[in-house]
């Protein structure tokens, strides 16, 4: 609660020490739950579609969710961000419950949290520099200049052209778009960035420069990642987690070894497909080479 | 010196280029222009005479009546033979020899006779696809369905050389399943009957709980966020004056001035009758500025203004990023409709006063024209007729008719879901709601001023 509390006297502030690793929580074994969803139902009639769900994201890590389409992925994060009404269950968003706190808590937990949605939703009627500004004219007491910097900061950061910052979201491409958006969800440093399908309908390439960047802002700035996502190289590459959602509930989280460990049909065939084998194939490779130095921190099984 | 050596060739297929470069002279046969034979693989009809003395080809072609009969898009090489099927009757199976093309428009009048052959039922049969040229998958189907009429792969078997026909066909699904309705008990007649009802009620319902909500939100100003730089973004309030207001001011202008106009020459012409002419200032001033000012403004602005926040907000919606919005901490109502609502509440009226003038203008040059009223006797007549309750009387209804173009506007706007026809749909429901409830307000105004002597 001392969270929620430091948030509301006062909007949030870019970390002071990004690159902290005690911000990344947990290697302790005392992790934090920076988004706890518990007996979560959603329903539209009668049609139950998430039933009694659990989930816990801990602080620092890059939580992959995947699922058959249509089981309720993005159902249960619009469910978490509250863009859906729920049923019964509860959401715990750094250690609130949403449902519960005051209104200007409310706002102060909103600043905390970046969507990247999965078309993007800049605002078209803005450019993109306007765009990622939307939320700091709304929370946070600046200048226009420092804003601008602001702005072309989280341009570069992205790994946008300084060029894009003055185009309108029509005139830009698919990645750009996503690394738009990604910029604005990223405007006032939030600790939970919410990432729908971020790397789907980039090429290859762009894809695993997509990941590349949350791997790094996620050390450098602390963040807490929950990305939807049905790229395998993404899953494999930089999640630290990876959670399967199925019959309504989530089926089973863990690294990636427990999905190949895991007795269920649809993971297997998921996991150990046939685009599944090249990239599990050349991982045992690297393992093996590099005797896994530097592996992201995986959560103990 | 010998006859020119004249041998014909039936060419292959030539490339457009030495085509360019016969002499149009020497096309002897010919009817045709060269403009008429460009398709290249027509030259394949063509025959080519080579005339040594001069060196040159000489290409003759076939009268143009006939390259015009086989002017269908179908490459050359195929002999083009649609699809034809012949049973008979070997050693005990039934045999069924596939012929031609078995694509698309070849197909359709094959269909029929295979609905009678499939009716003699045979207990075994063999398909003999050799003499299939082409296959496309409506053919496959065609095929894979008669196939299923004569008991399917157990009774049927499938011969022919080009293997990748036969693998076509057997690939292809033996019956296909129409996509499942979930059909909910149907209910009884009284259900039924009052269902539709009952969903129009509920759906009404949630309008006004809509319109409330948004009314109650627009109140309580734009922005969710506590302390600074709450309320009025004035940037935002001006951008939409000047794009509902002072953009419609030519057309309420031209409108309001032909309206004027007309009813003053239609009030003339009556009043003629009685030899009461003068007395259609009193007609034109009291009717427009009680009621048609102000009720024309607003249809013209619900129709003009109404759509366009419809479907911005409608195409936010669609785009997500009215969920962005949200999601940021921002109240999409305090974003987006307050400013629309300040503006059209501020536009209104302000177009109300010009279409009155307007209005008046028309109506005195016509009468000026049909009845000779001068103008000095028109605004005398005017300021007797009219008094400032008049005024009022207008004036005051139309900030009502602003607010409810704006809610009514977003309301629908906020319904949009994820396709473009809800989009269409719901702008269409905008304008419509809103005129009908523009004019619904202006009856109650008229018979509460009514009831008040006002």
């Amino acid at each position: 609660m001392a969270e929620t509390h430091d948030a509301t006297t006062q909007p949030r502030q870019a970390p002071n020490n990004p690159g902290n690793p005690s911000d990344a929580g947990g290697k302790d074994g005392q992790r934090e739950a920076i988004l706890a969803v518990k007996d979560l139902t959603v329903a539209f009639g009668s049609n139950v579609v998430l039933d009694k769900l659990n989930l816990d994201i801990y602080r620092g890590e890059i939580l992959g969710f995947v699922g058959a389409s249509g089981t309720g992925k993005s159902v249960l994060m619009r469910t978490v961000l509250r863009l859906l009404p729920r049923q019964s269950g509860s959401i715990r968003i750094l250690g609130a419950e949403y449902d519960e706190v005051s209104e200007e808590e409310r706002v102060a937990l909103d600043t905390r949290l970046g969507v990247l949605f999965q078309h993007g939703a800049l605002f078209s009627a803005l450019t993109v520099k306007e765009n990622i500004q939307v939320p700091m004219r709304e929370y946070l007491d600046l200048s226009q200049e420092m804003m601008d910097d602001l702005a072309m900061l989280k341009i570069a950061l992205v790994g946008l052209k300084p060029e894009a910052a003055d185009r309108y979201p029509s005139e830009l491409s698919g990645g750009m778009i996503k690394r738009a958006a990604l910029a604005r969800a990223l405007a006032l440093d939030p600790d939970l960035v919410f990432l729908d399908e971020p790397t789907s309908g980039l090429d290859p390439i762009g894809a695993a420069e997509f990941d590349e960047l949350i791997a790094k802002l996620r050390d450098t700035l602390g963040l807490t990642v929950y990305m939807v996502t049905h790229d395998l190289d993404s899953l494999f590459s930089v999640c630290d987690r990876i959670a399967v959602l199925g019959k309504k509930r989530v089926l089973v989280e863990g690294t990636i070894e427990d999905m190949l460990a895991f007795d269920d049909p649809w993971v297997q065939s998921y996991f150990r497909g046939k685009r599944a084998r090249s990239i599990v194939r050349d991982d045992d490779a690297q393992d093996n080479h590099a005797s896994k130095t530097d592996a992201p921190v995986p959560a103990t099984p | 010196m010998r006859s020119a050596s004249k041998r014909t060739v039936q060419t292959q297929t030539r490339s457009l280029a030495p085509w360019n470069r016969i002499p149009s002279a020497e096309i002897p046969n010919s009817k045709a222009s060269v403009a008429d034979a460009t398709p290249c693989w027509r030259l394949q009809r063509w025959t080519v005479s080579v005339d040594d003395r001069r060196g040159l080809s000489v290409y003759e072609c076939p009268p143009i009546r006939a390259l015009k009969e086989e002017s269908r898009f179908v490459t050359p090489q195929q002999t083009h033979q649609q699809a034809d099927i012949a049973p008979d009757d070997a050693d005990g199976v039934h045999l069924f020899r596939f012929s031609g093309s078995w694509k698309g428009n070849d197909i359709a009048h094959v269909a029929s006779r295979l609905d009678e052959l499939a009716g003699q039922a045979p207990d075994k049969s063999r398909f003999d696809l050799s003499e299939v040229t082409a296959i496309d998958t409506l053919g496959a189907w065609t095929i894979r369905r008669f196939m299923g009429k004569l008991g399917g792969s157990d009774k049927v078997e499938l011969v022919g050389q080009k293997q990748q026909y036969i693998e076509l066909i057997e690939a292809l699904p033996t019956e296909l399943k129409p996509p499942e309705k979930d059909k909910g008990p149907k209910g009884t007649l009284f259900q039924r009957i009052f269902t539709p009802v009952g969903r129009v009620v509920m759906s009404t319902w949630e309008d006004i709980v809509a319109v409330m909500f948004i009314l109650g939100s627009a109140v309580r100003g734009a922005h969710l966020k506590v302390g600074k730089r709450g309320g009025l973004s004035p940037a935002a309030i001006i951008n939409q004056i000047d794009r509902m207001g002072v953009q419609a001011v030519p057309i309420i202008t031209l409108m309001s001035f032909l309206i004027g106009a007309i009813i003053a020459q239609q009030g003339a012409f009556q009043l003629r009758y009685f030899g009461a002419e003068l007395f259609v200032v009193d007609l034109v001033g009291i009717l427009q500025l009680r009621e048609i000012g102000v009720l024309l403004t607003a249809i013209m602005i619900a129709g003009r203004s109404g759509s366009a926040i419809t479907a911005e907000i409608g195409s936010m919606k669609m785009r997500e990023e009215i969920d962005a919005l949200k999601v940021m901490g921002m109240s999409p109502i305090g974003i987006l409709v307050f400013p629309r609502l300040v503006a059209l509440t501020i536009s209104l009226p302000l177009l109300t006063i010009i279409a009155n003038f307007s209005a008046l203008a028309g109506a005195a040059l016509v009468t000026r024209t049909y009845s000779g009223i001068t103008f000095v006797t028109f605004l005398a007549r005017l300021h007797e007729a009219v008094d400032y309750s008049a005024i009022l009387a207008g004036m005051i209804k139309a900030p009502f008719m602003a607010l409810i173009i704006g809610v009514m506007a977003a309301v629908e706007g906020l319904k949009v879901g994820g396709s473009a026809e809800s989009l269409g749909k719901q702008v269409t429901q905008s304008v419509v709601k809103s005129i009908f409830v523009v004019i619904l307000v202006d009856g109650l105004f008229a018979i509460f001023y009514a009831s008040i002597n006002f």
